[in-house]
């Protein structure tokens, strides 16, 4: 294969990350219309979250058919090896997250209205706003290969963390002042969780973006 | 390869210090300085023209056998310069022995003649010993099993990944502390390539190897470090696993991944 079409091939892999994670975006802007958009249709969003998710699958498959045989065929070093195995671990998880916008939205499409959730539900807005910034950040950092924007998303998985934490201390308020909410709660709980795996999936691109650059494994490294 | 960090402090065989090569007029290195760690692998790789094959050639005193060659700097073995004043080269290529690209068996010469002809030309007459440092190396070549039982057979009458191994166990045979191979398994095929690269990982335990090869993949499986050469010039020294995965240098980059 000559240099000239390994990158024609490199790049349609980068489109077809693209288009993952372009669905990924579509979904979390879906489930926050089900979640907060009371006239919203949720079962239609629901399906149209499905279908979606379907796709994100199938494009996993081909990504991770095309990398295989790229790495078998070209045996690739230095940037290109990184590139191929960066793409490899952005690719799983895009599809977690695919996996984890489903799981909001089927949480969503659930939820029952009570006005003592409204602090609970503010919060988990403001936080899926957050993790959805995080996503399209972590997406154009790595179609653009910006290791600066990367380290931002990184940094940014703290407040999604924080976010998280206040909307269980929120819910929990709510199920002592009214027992019987705490089916809803639960729901509102893991969809908070949910989002924070989002955030976590997104630092994970961020990292390979990092190592993609500078050929450093940064994993972890805040756990130190 | 291992994935273990080496805490040893690495040995230094050779030392080449500011090392410049001509061919009459035509400078063909520039300005060399590179430090050859004992018992380990070092490949030289750059494209053709490089200087690669001369850099060898001048580790072991060949390059001044070609008319109008010459060079300046030093060659540091074991604490002493090779080119000092009254060093002698045939004791010199002896200690570094050197295989080439083609199999260059001896002709007319037996497989038994082959091995022994540097014992002999070094001394050694006493035919038990022969016998001993014959089989030595021709264990150590990985050759013994398929020649013991006719080393009277011309070298020539082996195959071509034989008669490279045939030429290692020759050098190997006069105890050599450096071994110089150029390109020596471009004209082997897969197999025989196989059994001298993974006589190439048995040997370094022994020797130290500093081969020139064309093959990316191959100095990535082989070496435990790399000289990348351009123009003459010497780009990055580095770990093999480093050079392949994060290269130093922008021209090795390009160069191993084909964007040159």
């Amino acid at each position: 294969m000559s240099v000239k079409l390994f990158d024609e091939r490199l790049n349609e892999l980068k489109s077809l990350i693209a288009s993952m994670g372009g669905c990924v975006e579509q979904m979390l802007k879906e489930a926050s219309m089900i979640i907060f958009q009371k006239q919203a249709d949720k079962e239609k969003l629901y399906r149209v979250i499905r279908d979606r998710e379907i796709e994100i699958d199938s494009l996993q498959v081909k990504l991770g058919k095309y990398c295989f045989r790229l790495l078998a065929v070209q045996s690739p070093v230095a940037k290109d090896l990184r590139m191929i195995l960066s793409i490899i671990a952005t690719n799983t998880s895009l599809e977690r997250m695919g996996d984890l916008s489903l799981n909001i939205a089927k949480r969503g499409r659930d939820l029952k209205e009570d006005p003592l959730l409204e602090t609970s539900l503010h919060c988990l807005e403001e936080m899926l706003i957050h993790i959805s910034l995080m996503v399209v950040d972590c997406l154009d950092a790595f179609i653009n290969e910006d290791e600066n924007l990367a380290r931002q998303v990184i940094i940014q998985d703290r407040k999604a963390d924080d976010l998280k934490e206040k909307i269980c201390f929120e819910l929990k308020s709510c199920i002592l002042k009214n027992t019987k909410l705490i089916d809803t709660c639960l729901q509102l709980v893991g969809v908070a969780e949910k989002l924070e795996r989002i955030g976590d999936q997104a630092t994970n691109i961020a990292e390979e973006v990092v190592f993609l650059q500078t050929g450093m494994d940064i994993k972890h490294q805040q756990q130190k | 390869m291992s994935f273990k960090k080496g805490k040893m402090k690495q040995k230094t065989l050779i030392e080449v210090k500011a090392l410049s090569a001509w061919f009459k007029k035509s400078q063909a290195l520039s300005n060399i300085n590179l430090l050859i760690e004992k018992n380990k692998v070092t490949a030289i790789i750059g494209p053709s023209g490089c200087g690669k094959s001369t850099f060898i050639r001048c580790l072991n005193r060949l390059h001044e056998e070609v008319e109008g060659a010459y060079l300046k700097g030093e060659v540091i073995l074991e604490g002493k310069n090779i080119y000092d004043l009254g060093s002698d080269p045939v004791l010199i290529r002896r200690n570094i022995g050197m295989v080439f690209q083609k199999p260059n068996p001896f002709p007319g010469m037996s497989i038994y003649d082959n091995v022994a002809i540097g014992l002999k030309l070094s001394g050694i007459k006493k035919r038990s010993l022969l016998d001993e440092r014959v089989e030595r190396s021709l264990r150590n070549a990985a050759l013994w099993k398929e020649v013991k039982d006719h080393l009277s057979r011309s070298g020539q009458s082996l195959s071509g990944g034989q008669q490279q191994r045939l030429c290692i166990a020759r050098a190997l045979a006069v105890n050599p502390s450096v071994m110089l191979m150029d390109e020596p398994t471009s004209a082997l095929e897969p197999i025989s390539t196989a059994w001298i690269e993974e006589l190439i990982q048995k040997l370094k335990n022994q020797v130290t190897v500093v081969f020139v090869t064309h093959n990316m993949q191959q100095a990535a499986r082989v070496s435990d470090r790399i000289a990348f050469f351009l123009n003459g010039e010497l780009v990055e020294f580095n770990k093999t696993s480093w050079f392949f995965t994060k290269p130093k240098h922008s021209k090795s980059e390009d160069y191993i991944t084909g964007r040159f």
